[in-house]
C-alpha cells in the first residue's frame, strides 16, 4: 500500500478528515440522569463499534462510540423524525455520554444549537453475523444498540448496576435486563442471561461491550461453548490515528487494530482483563486504572 | 559475476557502533510506550527500536486533542508523558529480549535530571541513549538547543554517566545553527546524532476560533517536514561527519535513500505509521532494495552522504 497523503481538501480548502469540525447540537436527550444521547447535524458513514473524537475547543478531546446514525440506525432516525428535526447536512450521529471527568460532565451541560468539535469515524467495526446475541454492560450500551438496529436476528441482553442505570429500554422491547440489585428484570450479572440464551440456542456470534470484567467472562462462557465473540475495548486514548501509543493493550493498538477484537486476538492479548496504561503511560492494574 | 540489480542489495549498516540488518528505526514517541508493543515494531521489520522518551518522574502529558493530522502532516502536543524512570525498570527488563537494539530516550529539565535517568538505565544496557534536548512541547523543552555552551555541558556530563554505551542527542530544527549544535556535540564526546525532532507549529480551526491543540502549539511531523530534516542532517553531517539517524518525514524508500544521501547512517520513520501501519518499516526497506538494484547501488553504506559535493 502506497500512503496516501491528503493533500487535495487542504488544498481545495476544505476541512481535512483528521482536524475536528464544529457540528450543532440538534438534540440532546436524556437516557437517565447520568446519561444523555446528542444527536449531531453531521452525516456520517459510521459503523457499529467505530467511535469519533468529540472535542471542547479549549477544555479536552475524548474517544465516544457511535451509538448510531441515521441512515443506518431506525432508532436514530426515529428521534430525528420524533422531534421534528431536519438537519442541515442530511444526516445526523448519535453518540451517547455518561458524565464521568470534566469533560463529559461540561458536554453534558451542552443544549440543542451547541456547537462541539468532531472527527471520525475511527476503529474497526464489529463484523455483522446475523443470529447473534450481543451483550451490553452500562455505558458499553450504545454501540452494541447500534449493532442491534443492523441486525434482523439478534438477541439483545443488558445489564447494570441498577435500574436508573439502564439504557433505550423503551427503543428495544425484546430486551433482556439483568440489574446487580434486582431492581429490574434479572438479579444478578447479564453474563447469567447469556448462558441462559445459549442453553436455549446457540448463536452464531456473541457481542460484547461493556466493562472488561464482563467482556471476559462472556469470553470465557463463549470458549466454553465454542462460540465465536467479539468484543470493543477502551482504553485511554490520545490521536485515534494509531501513532502515540497511549492505547496499547499488549501488543495491539486499540485505535485503529480495535477498539473491536475477535475471541483469538483478546485471548492473545496480554494486558486483556488485567492492565491498561494511564495517561503518563504507566502499566497499572484496571482496577487502578478504573479508580484514577 | 551477477549484476547489482540482480542481487539482495546489502542494507545493513552501522550507527555508534551498532550493528543494523535494517537502516530504518522506530523514531521515539511513535508506539514506544511498552515493551509488548516495541517488541512487535522490531519483529516487524523495524532495524532498532526506539523507546517513548523517559522523564525523572511521572508525568501525564497534556491534555487532548494533543496530535493531529492537518492534510500535510501532523502536529503533536503529547507533552512527553511518562511513567518516570523508577516506573520503566520493568520494561528495560523485558526489552532485553528485543530481537533488534532498543535506544533508550531520555528528558530532563537539568543535566542532573538526564545524568540520573542514564545511571538507572544503564544496567538495562540499551544498545544507547539518545538525549530528547529538542521536544517542542514543554516549557524548556528546547532550553538545551539555546547555546553551544549548554549543549556541550548536557552532553559531556552524560557521556562520563554512560560509560561505554553511545550517547545520541537529538537535535530540533528550530535552532539558531545545527552546524554550531552539531559540532558542539561532537566536540563533547556525541557517538552520533539524531536530526531532528518535530518543528514548532499551529493549527487554527477558523469556526472554533482557537488552535486545534490544546496545548495551543505542537510540534510538525510527516511529509511536511521531510526538506526541512533533509537539510538538517545535511549540514549536521557537513559540519562533524557524525553518524546520523536521519529522521523528519520519511515515508517511501525513495525518502529514505534522500535522507541516506544527505548524511545519514540509519533512517527514523514515526509519523510514517499513521499513513501505512506498522508494516511501514517492511514496506520501505523493500522499496529502498527495488530502487537500489534499479540504480545499482549494492550498499546502503556507499551512499551515505553521497549528496555532498
Amino acid at each position: 500500500m502506497k500512503p496516501e497523503i491528503e493533500t487535495e481538501h487542504a488544498c481545495k480548502g476544505t476541512i481535512p478528515k483528521n482536524v475536528p469540525r464544529m457540528v450543532r447540537i440538534l438534540d440532546v436527550i436524556e437516557e437517565n440522569p447520568f446519561v444523555k444521547t446528542f444527536l449531531l447535524d453531521i452525516k456520517m458513514d459510521a459503523l457499529p463499534g467505530q467511535f469519533v473524537m468529540v472535542w471542547l475547543p479549549g477544555l479536552d478531546e475524548k474517544p465516544m462510540s457511535v451509538r448510531g446514525t441515521s441512515e443506518a440506525s431506525p432508532a436514530v432516525k426515529a428521534l430525528l423524525q420524533k422531534a421534528k428535526l431536519k438537519p442541515n447536512s442530511e444526516g445526523a450521529v448519535a453518540i451517547t455520554v455518561e458524565a464521568r471527568g470534566p469533560t463529559t460532565k461540561e458536554l453534558l451541560q451542552k443544549k440543542p444549537n451547541d456547537m462541539i468539535g468532531i472527527r471520525g469515524p475511527y476503529g474497526k467495526p464489529y463484523s455483522i453475523v446475523e443470529d447473534s446475541i450481543m451483550v451490553g454492560g452500562g455505558v458499553g450500551m450504545p454501540p452494541v444498540a447500534f449493532l442491534a438496529d443492523i441486525l434482523k436476528k439478534r438477541r439483545l441482553l443488558q445489564g447494570a448496576r441498577t435500574k436508573e442505570r439502564l439504557l433505550f429500554l423503551d427503543q428495544y422491547e425484546d430486551m433482556r435486563i439483568s440489574t446487580d440489585d434486582g431492581t429490574l428484570g434479572h438479579k444478578g450479572f447479564v453474563t447469567e442471561l447469556l448462558e441462559e440464551e445459549i442453553m436455549k440456542k446457540k448463536p452464531k456470534m456473541v457481542y460484547a461491550c461493556g466493562p472488561e470484567l464482563m467482556m471476559l467472562a462472556v469470553l470465557r462462557i463463549c470458549r466454553k461453548h465454542r462460540i465465536p465473540m467479539e468484543a470493543s475495548l477502551e482504553r485511554y486514548m490520545r490521536c485515534g490515528l494509531g501513532v502515540c501509543g497511549s492505547c496499547v493493550c499488549g501488543n495491539r493498538v486499540v485505535c485503529v487494530e480495535g477498539p473491536v477484537f475477535n475471541d483469538k486476538e483478546l485471548e492473545e492479548m496480554a494486558d486483556f482483563g488485567k492492565f491498561a496504561l494511564t495517561k503518563s503511560a504507566r502499566k497499572v492494574t484496571l482496577k487502578e486504572y478504573y479508580s484514577g | 559475476m551477477k549484476a547489482a540489480n540482480e542481487t539482495n542489495p546489502d542494507v545493513t549498516t552501522e550507527v555508534a557502533g551498532i550493528k543494523l540488518n535494517s537502516p530504518l528505526v522506530l523514531a521515539s514517541g511513535i508506539l514506544g510506550t511498552s515493551s509488548d508493543i516495541l517488541k512487535r515494531v522490531a519483529s516487524e521489520g523495524a532495524g532498532a527500536v526506539t523507546m517513548k522518551s523517559i522523564g525523572p518522574v511521572e508525568r501525564e502529558g497534556h491534555p487532548n486533542p494533543n496530535v493531529i493530522e492537518f492534510g500535510f502532516g501532523m502536529l503533536n502536543a503529547v507533552g512527553l508523558p511518562t511513567p518516570g524512570v523508577d516506573n520503566v525498570l520493568q520494561e528495560m527488563e523485558e526489552l532485553k529480549t528485543s530481537p533488534v537494539p532498543v535506544i533508550a530516550s531520555v528528558y530532563g529539565s537539568t543535566v542532573d535530571d538526564f545524568v540520573m535517568i542514564v545511571e538507572k538505565l544503564k544496567p538495562y544496557k540499551p544498545a544507547a541513549f539518545e538525549l530528547d534536548i529538542s521536544c517542542p512541547n514543554k516549557e524548556d523543552g528546547l532550553a538545551f538547543m539555546a547555546s553551544e555552551d549548554v549543549v556541550y555541558k548536557l552532553v559531556s556530563s552524560v557521556k562520563k554517566a554512560a560509560g561505554n554505551i553511545p550517547v545520541i542527542p537529538k537535535l530540533s530544527p528550530n535552532t539558531h545553527s545545527i552546524p554550531r549544535i552539531a559540532a558542539a556535540c561532537k566536540k563533547a564526546g556525541a557517538d552520533a546524532l539524531c536530526a531532528i525532532n518535530t518543528a514548532s507549529a499551529m493549527v487554527i480551526n477558523i469556526e472554533a476560533r482557537k488552535p486545534v491543540l490544546a496545548y495551543k502549539k505542537g510540534g510538525l511531523s510527516g511529509p511536511a517536514l521531510k526538506p526541512i530534516a533533509v537539510r538538517c542532517v545535511y549540514e549536521a553531517y557537513q559540519a562533524t561527519g557524525l553518524p546520523i539517524i536521519g529522521t523528519g518525514g520519511v515515508t517511501t524508500g525513495r525518502d529514505a535513500i534522500e535522507m541516506i544521501m544527505a548524511g545519514a547512517s540509519a533512517v527514523g520513520m514515526g509519523t510514517a505509521v499513521y499513513y501505512r501501519g506498522i508494516s511501514a518499516f517492511r514496506e520501505v526497506l523493500g522499496e529502498m532494495k527495488e530502487w537500489m538494484r534499479n540504480n545499482n547501488v549494492r550498499s546502503v553504506k556507499e551512499i551515505i552522504g553521497a549528496a555532498h559535493y
